[in-house]
This record gives structure tokens, C-alpha cells and sequence, in this order.
């Protein structure tokens, strides 16, 4: 009897003794949920491989480094975040998305000893990591890839939601169309939005009356949704796309055809960043911004064309022949950009 | 307006189909006495089952058989529950669209690795199923109304009593009329696969709650209910046309407002089967 108590307490006390060794990670993804092949699925891969270096250097599977959920709606956000907090067992809790950021401001001083990140806004508390990127610049970039390609002088952006996080998006490429092609005006850009992250019929939908209103190329920035525009655009020769935050034209080879560039958004490292510091206790709060003018270089630039140029044009996946002189103004523009000689307005 | 053109009623048209079919379907089972709320799982279903099946087999047409025949399936689960073992039919239903939401994003992972999301698959010509949906649609007017099979299921859902004294299945009638919902439900996802070439989990996104709005305005008869579907599809069309010319969240909300203010102005009006959702039980002895 006394040897099976023993063993018990043995047992019992070496699982605790391992139990806090072992790094955990929580990862709270935004309502578009993964399989969008862009934010969401970017922002996993970031959290997944840091597990995967974590799980191979404590030995154990990579389920028990991390435990992530898909909310279905903003009113899920807070539940998920105090119930990873209130274990106290996870070394970080990673929040997507702008819509997380309201409640974790209110959740994060609750839980003083918990280290938060919230990607995309920012939560005012000091035990928060707000990330947030220039989107405005790969959007910008975009927009030269858009006006320089378009025959038909018009070109369209879809958004998720009508939100100021999107309508950066909208300034940027809006802006990098028209200083590419001095022919295109700001009502030349057909701005549309789906009302959702993860509605791509309503995305064709809206994509199709946008071609048919005779915009050739339509930019991207709604999640899931957004999905739908690469469907819409393999119904006809002349209609393109571009992708957003990774290369879509890898994430959906089957769309290789039609996306002819992406806007990148790295938000894989910065999530990837942010756990490691957490582990290895380097981990500060605050917020930092990524992008091509800002405090941490990377984070921001453009999928195009077929190879690497500098650090903010990466090769592409698309399948669509980029003239030279298109790749040559995308290069301008990261110098006018990186020079402060392209200044991007944003509210 | 340059917005009044013909694609405008084209988008209406195929935003319409699933909402139709769906309206269809329900209009049949609660003609028999069965609520379905499960509209919306089942169509899920369906638009998961023609991913799966056209992926692997390469055939859009056997991916058609297959969604028609899982959401059958489903139909036939909520009869059972609700028919034979007498359940509450909206937690029966709703039992099925939270099972359908699982499964899929269950099944989309273990499949693609992707949670709730596949690659793309071959398709076929979505506008084919807009034909037969609307050929479905006028053929079940006719059924429905004009002959004898149509009028005992009416009977069912109105005084299964006297349908079962003049020696009418009563259970066997709506469990029928259920799975043929179910197998309706299952071509509306179908529809929605084609037409996207790829699942999504929210890609049903409120149709089938829509379908059975559609089915209240059109007064459990096909034809109007089609009507009705039409004229939710033509708003949400038109409403991504407005966005030019007015704030996109105005413009978001039209098709919600003229859903609520319909529904308000029929829901009173409308002639629901006196036994809807009512248990029948026959008499002992």
C-alpha cells in the first residue's frame, strides 16, 4: 500500500515538475477562422512553428505546446480569453485581430501576471503586446502592381468590413494606383465590402459586379471572404486578382492563374517573435509597429513577379508574366516609400 | 441607373437559388406537420459532401448524388427524432446544424488539414442546378395542389387524425416529406459549391434561415415562396450596387430590414398547417 502511495506522489509531483516546464502557448484566431489561406492561417503557422521548435527542444508533441480556438463571433473573445488566462498555465496568450483588442484591454488587468499579445490594435493595459503593421504600405505596393496592369483603367478593392483597419487598406492601394497611373482618379477604385470575414459567396457576388462594372483587377482584404474574388475572376480571361497578406498564389495554387501579386503581411513573425521572447523572458508589453517605415524593418511588402528583390519584393507563385517595367515601378516604390519621397495619407 | 442592369437580375437570380430550394424543401415538410430548422446544417452538409466527393472522384455529377443523398440522410435523422421519438422539432433541428458545423470543420481538417475550409474541386455549370431548381419549384406547385399525393400531405399537416382515419401513414408521410426536405437542403449546398468551386464552413452564411423566411412570405406555396426568394436575392444584389452611391453599412443592413418588415407584415397573415410541430399520437384500442 504504502509503495503504491509512493509511486502515486511520485507520479503526481512529476507531472506537476514537468508540467511547468513545458512553455504553453493559447491562440485565440480571429471569426474568419482558419482554411482563409491568408490572416488567420498565417497567423496559426506563426504560433504553429513556434510549438513545433518548442515541442522538439522539451520533447513532447506539439498538442501540448499549443492549444488554439476559432470564436465564431466577437462575443466569444472574452469567454476564450479568461479561460486561458484564469489556468495561469500558459507562458502567452496570442489574440487575432482588431476585434479582440476592445475586451482585452478590460480582461488583460484581471490578470496581472499574464503576458497578452493582440495583433492589428491596440489594448491599453501593461501586460499587452499590441502589434500592429503598416498595412497602408503593402496596400500602397498593391495599388502599383493594380495601376500599372489594369486595361481598362479601373480597378477595385473588396473589403471584409467598412472599418478604419480596411479603409488603410483602401487608402493604400487607392493611392499606389494613382501614383502609378496618373490616368487612374480615386473614382476609379470601386470600393465594396462584404459585411463578413468569412462569407465568399457574398465575396463573388460582390467581386462579379465589380468586374462587371468594369474594373479588371480587384484587390482583396476580407478574410475568407475575399476568397470569393479569385472564383469571380477565373470566369473571365481579362479579370485578375490580388491576394492579401501571404502569398495567395502559393496558399491557392489553384488560383496561380488569376492572382497576379500579393500584399505581405508578416504577421506568422511577428506572432513567431512574440512567443519566443515570451520563453526565453525577453518579452516586453507595449506596442510595436511592423512595417517598411517603422521601428522593426520587416513586416511589410509585396509577392511579385519571380524572384526576390531587396527586402520587401518577394518572388511569387502567380503564374502571370509581370512586364519588367511594372517590377521596375514596384521597386521605385519601395525606395520612394523607405526615402520618404512617397508619403501614403492615412485618417 | 446604371445599376438596373441585366446582371443585376442575374446576381439576384443566383443568390436566390439556394433561398428558393431551401424554401422548397421546408414548404414540403411543414406542409406535412415537421419543422425543420435544420435547413441550414443540412445544406452545409451538402456543400461539404460535394467538396469531398468531387475532390476525390473527380465527378461533379457523382458529388451531386452524393450531397442530395447525405442531406436526405439528414432529413430522415430530424424525422426520426421528430416524428417518431417525438422530439422538440427546433432542438432537433438545431441539434443538426450544430452537428453539421462540427463535423465539417472536423472533417475539413482531417481531410485537407485545413480547418473548415477545402481546395478547390471540380464543378459543374451552376446554372444547371438554377434550372432545376426552378423546374423543382414549378413542378411541386402543380404537385402540391393539383393532385391527390399533394392533397393528403396537406391533409397530414392539417388534421392527421382524419388523414389517418381515411387510412394515410401519417408518420410514413412526414418522414417523406422530411427527407425530401433534407435532399433539397442537400442540392442548395450543392448549388453553393458549384458556384463558389470550394467549401467554406460559413459559406451557407443564413440561407437556409432565409429559405424559411422565404417559405412564411410565400405562404407554404412554392411558387410565391420563389417569389419571396427572389425578392431577398434581388435586395442583397442590389445592395452591393448601392455601396457606391451610399455608406456601406446602410447599405449592408438592407436586406435584414426588408426581411424583418416582410416577415412582420405576412407572419400574421400567413395559413400555418394547423399540426405544425404537434407530435401525432395514435388512439389506442
Amino acid at each position: 500500500m504504502k509503495k503504491i502511495l509512493a509511486l502515486a506522489l511520485v507520479a503526481v509531483f512529476g507531472l506537476v515538475a514537468f508540467g511547468q516546464e513545458i512553455p504553453r502557448i493559447a491562440l485565440i484566431l480571429a471569426t474568419g477562422g482558419l482554411g482563409d489561406r491568408s490572416f488567420n492561417d498565417q497567423s496559426y503557422w506563426g504560433a504553429e512553428r513556434a510549438a513545433q521548435e518548442l515541442a522538439a527542444q522539451y520533447g513532447v508533441a506539439v498538442e501540448d505546446v499549443l492549444s488554439y480556438v476559432e470564436p465564431r463571433s466577437i462575443a466569444e473573445f472574452e469567454a476564450f480569453q479568461r479561460e486561458f488566462a484564469r489556468t495561469g498555465e500558459y507562458t502567452i496568450i496570442v489574440c487575432i485581430g482588431f476585434d479582440q483588442a476592445p475586451v482585452l484591454a478590460e480582461v488583460a488587468p484581471d490578470y496581472p501576471d499574464q503576458k497578452f499579445v493582440v495583433i492589428d490594435a491596440v489594448a491599453d493595459a501593461p501586460n499587452v503586446a499590441s502589434i500592429l503593421f503598416n498595412d497602408w504600405e503593402t496596400a500602397f505596393l498593391s495599388g502599383v502592381v493594380a495601376g500599372m496592369m489594369t486595361e481598362t483603367g479601373k480597378v477595385g478593392v473588396l473589403g471584409g468590413m467598412d472599418i478604419p483597419l480596411i479603409r488603410r487598406f483602401v487608402q493604400g492601394f487607392t493611392q499606389g494606383a494613382m501614383w502609378a497611373n496618373p490616368e487612374i482618379t480615386e473614382d476609379d477604385v470601386l470600393v465594396r465590402y462584404v459585411g463578413a470575414w468569412n462569407n465568399p459567396i457574398l465575396g463573388k457576388e460582390l467581386a462579379l459586379g465589380m468586374y462587371q462594372a468594369g474594373a479588371d483587377i480587384i484587390y482583396g482584404a476580407a478574410g475568407k471572404s475575399h476568397l470569393g474574388v479569385f472564383a469571380a475572376a477565373e470566369e473571365n480571361p481579362d479579370w485578375w486578382a490580388i491576394g492579401t497578406d501571404v502569398d495567395q498564389a502559393w496558399s491557392c495554387p489553384e488560383h496561380a492563374d488569376v492572382i497576379i501579386a500579393s500584399g505581405l503581411k508578416r504577421v506568422d513573425l511577428a506572432v513567431y517573435t512574440q512567443i519566443m521572447k515570451a520563453v526565453e523572458g525577453t518579452w516586453t508589453a507595449g506596442v510595436l509597429s511592423y512595417g517598411m517605415v517603422s521601428d522593426l524593418g520587416i513586416g511589410t511588402g509585396i509577392a511579385v513577379g519571380r524572384q526576390d528583390i531587396g527586402d520587401y519584393i518577394s518572388a511569387s507563385y502567380s503564374e502571370v508574366e509581370i512586364p519588367g517595367e511594372v517590377m521596375w515601378k514596384v521597386v521605385q516604390a519601395v525606395f520612394g516609400i523607405l526615402d520618404g519621397s512617397i508619403v501614403i495619407e492615412i485618417e | 441607373m446604371e445599376i438596373l442592369s441585366l446582371n443585376l437580375f442575374i446576381a439576384a437570380l443566383r443568390l436566390a437559388t439556394p433561398i428558393a430550394l431551401v424554401a422548397l424543401g421546408e414548404t414540403y415538410s411543414e406542409r406535412a406537420g415537421v419543422i425543420n430548422v435544420g435547413v441550414e446544417g443540412m445544406a452545409l452538409a451538402g456543400a461539404l459532401t460535394t467538396a469531398v466527393v468531387a475532390y476525390f472522384t473527380g465527378s461533379p455529377t457523382l458529388a451531386l448524388i452524393a450531397a442530395i443523398g447525405v442531406g436526405a440522410f439528414l432529413g430522415a435523422l430530424h424525422a426520426v427524432w421528430s416524428v417518431y421519438l417525438r422530439a422538440d422539432h427546433v432542438v432537433s433541428g438545431a441539434a443538426i446544424n450544430l452537428l453539421a458545423l462540427g463535423f465539417a470543420l472536423f472533417l475539413t481538417r482531417v481531410i485537407w488539414g485545413w480547418r473548415g475550409a477545402s481546395p478547390s474541386a471540380p464543378t459543374m455549370d451552376a446554372w444547371i442546378l438554377v434550372g432545376v431548381g426552378l423546374f423543382l419549384i414549378g413542378i411541386s406547385q402543380i404537385y402540391i395542389f393539383r393532385t391527390p399525393w399533394g392533397l393528403r400531405l396537406r391533409v397530414v399537416g392539417e388534421h392527421p387524425r382524419a388523414a389517418d382515419t381515411a387510412g394515410i401513414n401519417v408518420h410514413r408521410t412526414r418522414l417523406a416529406y422530411t427527407v425530401l426536405n433534407g435532399a433539397l437542403c442537400g442540392l442548395a449546398g450543392a448549388f453553393l459549391f458549384n458556384n463558389l468551386g470550394r467549401f467554406t464552413e460559413g459559406m451557407v452564411g443564413g440561407r437556409g434561415f432565409i429559405g424559411i423566411a422565404a417559405m412564411v412570405v410565400g405562404n407554404y406555396r412554392p411558387l410565391p415562396a420563389l417569389l419571396a426568394a427572389y425578392l431577398f436575392g434581388f435586395v442583397d444584389a442590389l445592395q452591393m450596387r448601392l455601396q457606391d452611391y451610399i455608406p456601406s453599412q446602410f447599405s449592408l443592413m438592407l436586406p435584414y430590414i426588408l426581411t424583418v418588415i416582410v416577415l412582420a407584415g405576412f407572419l400574421g397573415r400567413a395559413k400555418v398547417p394547423k399540426a405544425l410541430g404537434k407530435p401525432y399520437i395514435k388512439e389506442q384500442g
